[in-house]
């Protein structure tokens, strides 16, 4: 295998270029790069994670419902049903997540 | 980044209970906590904590999403609850029907048991009492 070298002065170079990229476009167009990114980085990870947690929390709420173990997935629904008459956001998401699961079963 | 979020969690850990009756922090604080209350079943934490970021702008429709799903787990607790009121009071009666034949009345096992069965009964009843009021403050937020 090819031995892979590391260069310090080419290190040291790139992040120099890097740096005069950022102050030229700071410069030129007012908008910070690097503080920029790191805000929608932040707010794209703060977005998945909260979203991910309520995912969870949902598929926590299937299961900690008192199905019976003969218990259909008509019945099931019906149940749902009745539990959400006026909860229509939660009652979606609990049928996306079921079709979802019917169709990894499927698969 | 791994340090900002260090930070982040530092100031959250420091700030968040402290100022979290205000409303002042974010929503997304506000649904964090709630989750984790719903997780643990503590119902009455996260009325009051939907109740405090009621007023939120952003993250409305999450915010919304997560008083349903509480909402939904009231309902579900509720039904249990019913379900081991009409059971424990089907045993209470089987117990008094039982008691007042001849045989057993120098027993003194059935009389220990039905004191068993009623206090759970009113413990039982009292959780639901509490479920309901919460489920009407759901509705109302």
């Amino acid at each position: 295998m090819e031995e892979r070298k590391l260069s310090l002065p080419g290190a040291l170079v790139g992040a120099l270029v890097g740096l005069g990229v950022e102050i030229a476009i700071r410069e030129l167009t007012g908008f910070d790069v690097i503080d920029g990114i790191l805000e929608i980085i932040g707010a794209g990870f703060g977005l998945i994670r909260i979203d991910r947690r309520i995912y969870e929390s949902t598929v926590r709420l299937v299961k900690g419902m008192d199905i019976q173990p003969n218990d259909d997935y008509q019945q099931i629904l019906r149940k749902i049903d009745e539990l959400t008459v006026d909860l229509p956001e939660l009652r979606e998401s609990f049928l996306k997540l079921m079709d979802a699961g019917l169709r990894a079963r499927k698969v | 980044m791994i340090g900002l979020g260090i930070l982040v969690r530092i100031v959250r850990h420091l700030l968040g209970k402290p100022l979290e009756d205000s409303g002042a922090l974010p929503t997304r604080y506000y649904l964090h906590e709630i989750l984790k209350s719903l997780d643990q079943d503590n119902i009455g934490q996260t009325v009051k904590l939907l109740k405090v970021s009621k007023g939120a702008l952003v993250d409305r429709s999450r915010w919304e999403l997560v008083r349903q799903q509480v909402l939904f787990r009231c309902r579900v607790l509720m039904e249990r609850h019913g379900k081991r009121i009409r059971s424990i009071e089907r045993r209470i009666m089987e117990l008094k029907r039982h008691g007042r034949l001849p045989w057993r009345w120098f027993q003194n096992k059935p009389v220990e048991k039905l004191g068993h069965y009623e206090n759970a009964l009113a413990l039982e009843k009292r959780a639901q009492a509490l479920l309901e009021k919460y489920e009407s403050e759901l509705k109302n937020i």
